[in-house]
């Protein structure tokens, strides 16, 4: 448009210059007119020059705070860029075509990088795709536009929020049971209660160096086992396919809180859910592991998953379910139904989780 | 604190120059207000702009957030001094309204007053644009109008407000990205790193200067030498839409004939607007007579009516029962009458209009009406005479026409009598110039004026269809007689009618057709046609002769530029005796002639313009090509000193090269000696290919050197001063003896481009 305004205004300039001879209005045509030229080569010439790449192919980021992503770019010629536009699309993993953005820039020779922040609206995987570089001449009359193809995933996981989760009596005994290997990696440690000889796939972590130093033998340490430190979650994601990104993010909130609750209660949650190649699971033991958990949900959620193999299969009695729709169940009795509406305000609220039979 | 001091004055430098590329668009538009006509203004105005300006950008560098006072202060001080001396401004904005306006302004206002406040309204006004805004857009569109619109004026521009609105124009542009930026470019932009970006942005400020320094000594090479061409190509240009535009709405066969004296080009379709059909071949030229101009109104010719004129004969005649007969009378006067005295067979015209629009009629001289040869076919016809058979004998008639005669002779007389108060009016206040230059050339006869006329019009007017357009502010005859100099049938035509008005000699301005004898062909019938387009569509005077009435004269020379005005009573050689007898007097007094206009109408080359002028005026640029001319010859004597001081500099600057570079720049170099290419310099067989190349080179010599550059890659430890010597020693003799080796052009090439 700027250009198309800048051609009609230098033919009225043109014409008034030739209609009442004026030489020095037609000097003041030409030389806009041949700037206009060089301008073009100009744009060319940068177009050429110009390469720009997303700086990391994969980010995290948690809704609500902003992301601070970089762009590369490497300017192999003589002259500086003074502006650059790439157009970009950020979308979910099978959902549509996403929303389209645009970045400004310049970029001095050689290589810069160009920072832009993004306010992750929910959760989930981000793929941003660029798909085209403008590049501008000194007067942005012009431009070069050459397409991209580089992509960077963003994990958007959920902000951080703990459900206020109370175990009341009523709970089996071997919901509390000891059933976890206190040597293996990720676990959290209580106080050691012995130090015996290292046997083959004992942790090297676990290695008493003090005394293998002292003895020439290699001994490890053995932690004290905290009780009542597991419980089984089951994920129920048959209605995943339908939902839309918000309705996920509901889920994937709720779900990051009531690990966050039970984390508070409990050594570790046993995590499982049905996909379409069988059943999947994790031990969640921290936030990191959460985190973990998370990059396989949007995984799974960006493959899409098969409702007929999400029905539950031979679950633990003690076995927490939490749906799609946000329902929360202790066995088959509903603990909970949490509305996508005031999802928050219902997750700062007590949960108590008392009976496991019917 | 040495970077820190280093960027706050870069910081300052681009501001400054900022600054300047502001007051360099303030002062292009204070250089056009400086040539308007008819007034002056001091140059305490251009000062006072400077000034504000300074101190506006003073106070937005000492406190940034205190601009905007100082911005509606600067305003309200030209507001309360506008109110306070209203009476003076408003005459002074009225003079400057005139000079631009009204053709009749003359003398020279003082209008300092008035432009000190309205360029205090600009310097705020771009100042917020420019330098808070960042908006370049409006700032731009003011400056290309101010000087683009300057010729509608009759403002003659020269380069130096072009120069300065150009470097405001480009050059800011630049400064701002050559965008407005959007709220989320300017937030992005924000993030980012300040110094980093300023810098960027002089680099690319300093390119688009270097481009625009270059491009402008080009544009003024391309204007002096192709000017011409490029006016007369807008010209084409306009001529073939407006063709265009007529052919496809079928305005162009519609013949048109009316009083307007055009202020631009005459641009011919060729389409056919009349048939014209002839009983007998024709020997002179037939003028169809459509339209008669009688008041002259600037740049208009009133149809002339003759109504008033034929009341008074009826009053003086006391005929006031039969005045309605008068017109009558009056139109058949000439060929009745000859028609009654002479045994001349009269002619017969039949006309056709092409587009069947007949609000027109055109009219042969010496003539009455027809009958209608073809009642099923439109058109219309006349009996006419040619001008060489009128022989009219108010004595030899026959006894029963004598009473008709006597009626003829009465009404021609009174005729006579009475017209010339009508068609000898001038507005003279509309045409000083000319009015003066008839009052310094005073000629005593019809003839003589002719004469004048004949000698002026050769000396000093040239005809062309496309003299380009007038000023709005200048009257069309006066801008062709004094200006352009240039010009077609309706300004030859107009400027012979109102000389001869201004010598009291009645005169009256006609438009219609002048077909030649040439364009009618014989028919089968046995008739003569013609197929008249628009290019026969003509304009000339008329002069009332006693025993012819109105007689066209036709003052526009032909194309070849020859001058034939010729009418009865009047022969080429008492003409061309008159003509070597003036002496003409061509100056008029500058308060007529107004700062616009010339002083000297015979200096063709003072205030010109037009086409032809344009290769006159570039004698203007005669010193600029001068320079540009002398800056190229010495740049291309200079140009071997320079290469061979860059090639030095270049051989300086690698005693502070590092082992690697050095080799780097020697590998280059023997690649493009056309050596060993191909060969990166970690081949194993390296140092033997390279002495197998360079002859001055021993084995040893290229191990050594290899051996030392891949230790600077690869080793702990950096060469040695003396190994880096040893290694710039190899290059420097490895790179004498290859341009020894090499000839002609690529040895220049390797020598002085390359710089090895």
């Amino acid at each position: 448009m700027k250009k198309v305004v800048f051609a009609f205004l230098l033919l009225g300039v043109y014409y008034v210059a030739g209609m009442y001879g004026s030489p020095a209005l037609m000097v003041l045509f030409l030389t806009q007119l041949l700037l206009m030229t060089v301008m073009f080569f100009l744009a060319m010439y940068l177009k050429r020059s110009l390469t720009v790449t997303f700086a990391e192919t994969l980010l995290f980021a948690e809704k609500g705070q902003t992301l601070v992503w970089n762009l590369k770019t490497w300017n192999k010629g003589r002259l500086p860029v003074s502006r650059f536009a790439v157009r970009f699309r950020i979308r979910s993993p099978g959902t549509g075509r996403g929303t389209r953005k645009k970045i400004y820039g310049d970029s001095d020779c050689g290589e810069g990088m160009l920072s832009a922040r993004y306010l992750p609206g929910h959760c989930g995987k981000l793929i941003f795709q660029a798909e085209k570089v403008r590049v501008y001449d000194y007067l942005s009359l012009f431009s070069g536009r050459k397409h991209l193809k580089d992509q960077m995933e963003v994990l958007v996981f959920p902000q951080r929020c703990v459900m206020k989760i109370h175990m009341e009596a009523g709970l089996p005994e071997n919901e509390v049971s000891v059933d976890r290997n206190s040597f293996a990696a990720g676990n959290d440690y209580g106080e050691i209660r012995q130090i015996r000889e290292y046997r083959p796939g004992d942790s090297v972590r676990h290695i008493h160096w003090n005394q293998t130093a002292r003895s020439g033998q290699l001994w490890v340490k053995e932690y004290q086992e905290e009780s009542g430190s597991r419980m089984h979650l089951f994920l129920d994601l048959r209605e995943a396919p339908e939902c839309s990104p918000a309705e996920m993010d509901a889920f994937y909130t709720a779900l990051y809180a009531l690990l966050s609750g039970l984390l508070e209660c409990m050594a570790a949650v046993h995590v499982f859910w049905n996909e379409a190649e069988g059943m999947s699971e994790a031990e969640i033991r921290d936030d990191a592991g959460c985190r973990e958990l998370f990059a396989r949900l949007y995984d799974c959620a960006g493959r899409g998953i098969s409702g007929n193999s999400s029905q539950p299969g031979a679950e633990p009695e003690n076995t927490m379910r939490l749906t799609v729709g946000l329902s929360l169940y202790a066995g088959n009795r509903l603990i909970r139904r949490f509305s996508r509406e005031n999802l928050q305000e219902e997750l700062a609220q007590e949960v108590f989780i008392t009976a496991w039979q019917d | 604190m040495k970077t820190d001091k280093r960027e706050r004055k870069r910081r300052e430098n681009r501001g400054v120059q900022e600054l300047a590329f502001l007051l360099a668009g303030i002062c292009s538009v204070l250089l056009v207000l400086w040539d308007l006509p008819y007034v002056f203004l001091s140059p305490a105005v251009a000062v006072a702009a400077v000034l504000l300006c300074a101190g506006l950008y003073a106070l937005r560098t000492v406190r940034p957030g205190w601009i905007f006072y100082g911005e509606a202060g600067s305003l309200l001080v030209c507001l309360l001094a506008a109110v306070v001396r209203r009476r003076k401004f408003d005459r002074q904005i009225q003079a400057l309204l005139r000079s631009l306006t009204d053709t009749a302004a003359r003398g020279e206002e003082n209008v300092t007053f008035a432009a000190l406040l309205l360029s205090g309204v600009l310097v705020v006004l771009f100042f917020q644009m420019e330098m808070v805004w960042k908006q370049h857009w409006f700032p731009y569109l003011v400056t290309m109008a101010v000087l683009a619109v300057t010729p509608l004026f009759g403002i003659r521009i020269g380069m130096l407000p072009v120069l300065a609105g150009l470097v405001f124009q480009v050059l800011f542009w630049s400064v701002h990205g050559g965008t407005r930026s959007s709220r989320e470019e300017r937030r992005q932009k924000r993030e980012r790193e300040q110094k980093r970006e300023r810098r960027l942005r002089g680099k690319c400020t300093a390119f688009t200067g270097a481009a625009l320094a270059v491009l402008t000594a080009v544009s003024c090479l391309i204007t002096a030498l192709w000017g011409t061409g490029l006016s007369q190509a807008a010209s084409d240009g306009e001529g073939f839409l407006s063709r265009s535009v007529r052919r496809m709405t079928g305005i162009a066969e519609i013949p048109v004939s009316d009083g307007h004296v055009s202020g631009g080009n005459n641009y011919r379709t060729g389409e056919t607007q009349l048939e014209v059909i002839l009983l007998t071949q024709p020997t002179e030229t037939l003028y169809l007579k459509g339209f008669s101009g009688g008041d002259y109104t600037g740049g208009e010719w009133e149809l002339a009516e003759e109504g008033p004129l034929f009341d008074e004969i009826a009053r003086e005649l006391e005929w006031v029962e039969w005045a309605s007969w008068i017109r009558g009378i009056y139109s058949t006067l000439y060929f009745s009458m000859n028609e009654t005295t002479t045994e001349q067979m009269p002619r017969t015209v039949f006309l056709h209009h092409i587009g069947q629009n007949y609000q027109t009629l055109y009219t042969p001289y010496y003539s009455g009406w027809a009958e209608y040869r073809n009642l099923q076919q439109s058109g219309y016809g006349y009996n006419y005479y040619e001008e060489s058979e009128m022989a009219i004998d108010w004595d030899n008639i026959p006894e029963d026409y004598t009473t008709v005669r006597d009626w003829y002779r009465q009404v021609g007389d009174t005729y006579m009598e009475v017209m010339p108060e009508t068609y000898t009016q001038v507005p003279e206040n509309l045409l000083p110039r000319l009015t003066e230059l008839c009052a310094r050339n005073p000629m005593n006869s019809r003839e003589e004026v002719t004469a004048f006329l004949q000698t002026l019009f050769q000396s000093t007017l040239s005809y062309t269809l496309t003299p380009g357009r007038a000023p709005l502010n200048e009257d069309i005859v006066e801008y062709f007689l004094f200006e352009s100099r240039e010009g077609y049938c309706v300004h030859f035509t107009s400027a012979a009618t109102l000389i001869y008005r201004l010598y009291g000699i009645p005169a009256r301005y006609a438009a219609g057709y002048a077909v030649q004898p040439s364009a009618f062909l014989e028919q089968e019938d046995g008739t003569w046609r013609a197929k008249v387009t628009d290019e026969s569509a003509h304009a000339w005077t008329e002069l009332y002769l006693e025993e012819y009435g109105w007689t066209p004269v036709d003052v526009t020379p032909a194309s070849d530029g020859a001058y034939h005005i010729s009418y009865p009573g009047l022969d080429a050689g008492t003409l061309a005796g008159l003509s070597d007898g003036i002496r003409l007097n061509l100056s008029v007094s500058s308060e007529t002639a107004g700062s616009a206009g010339s002083t000297e109408t015979g200096n063709r080359t003072e205030g010109a313009d037009g086409f032809d002028t344009f290769t006159i005026d570039l004698s203007g640029y005669h010193d600029q090509i001068l320079v540009l001319s002398a800056v190229s010859v010495e740049t291309l004597l200079l140009l071997p000193a320079f290469l061979d001081y860059r090639r030095l500099r270049r051989r300086k600057q690698m005693e502070q090269m590092s082992c690697r570079r050095i080799f780097g720049r020697f590998l280059n170099m023997l690649h493009d000696a056309g050596r060993l290419t191909g060969c990166q310099g970690t081949e194993k067989d390296f140092p033997a290919r390279l002495a197998r190349e360079i002859p001055s080179m021993t084995s040893e010599e290229a191990n050594r050197l290899t051996e030392i550059v891949r230790r600077a890659a690869y080793g702990k430890e950096a060469p040695s001063r003396e190994e880096t010597e040893y290694v710039r020693g190899l290059y420097l003799r490895t790179a004498d003896q290859l341009c020894e080796e090499l000839k002609g052009l690529k040895k220049l090439w390797f020598q002085y481009l390359k710089a090895y």
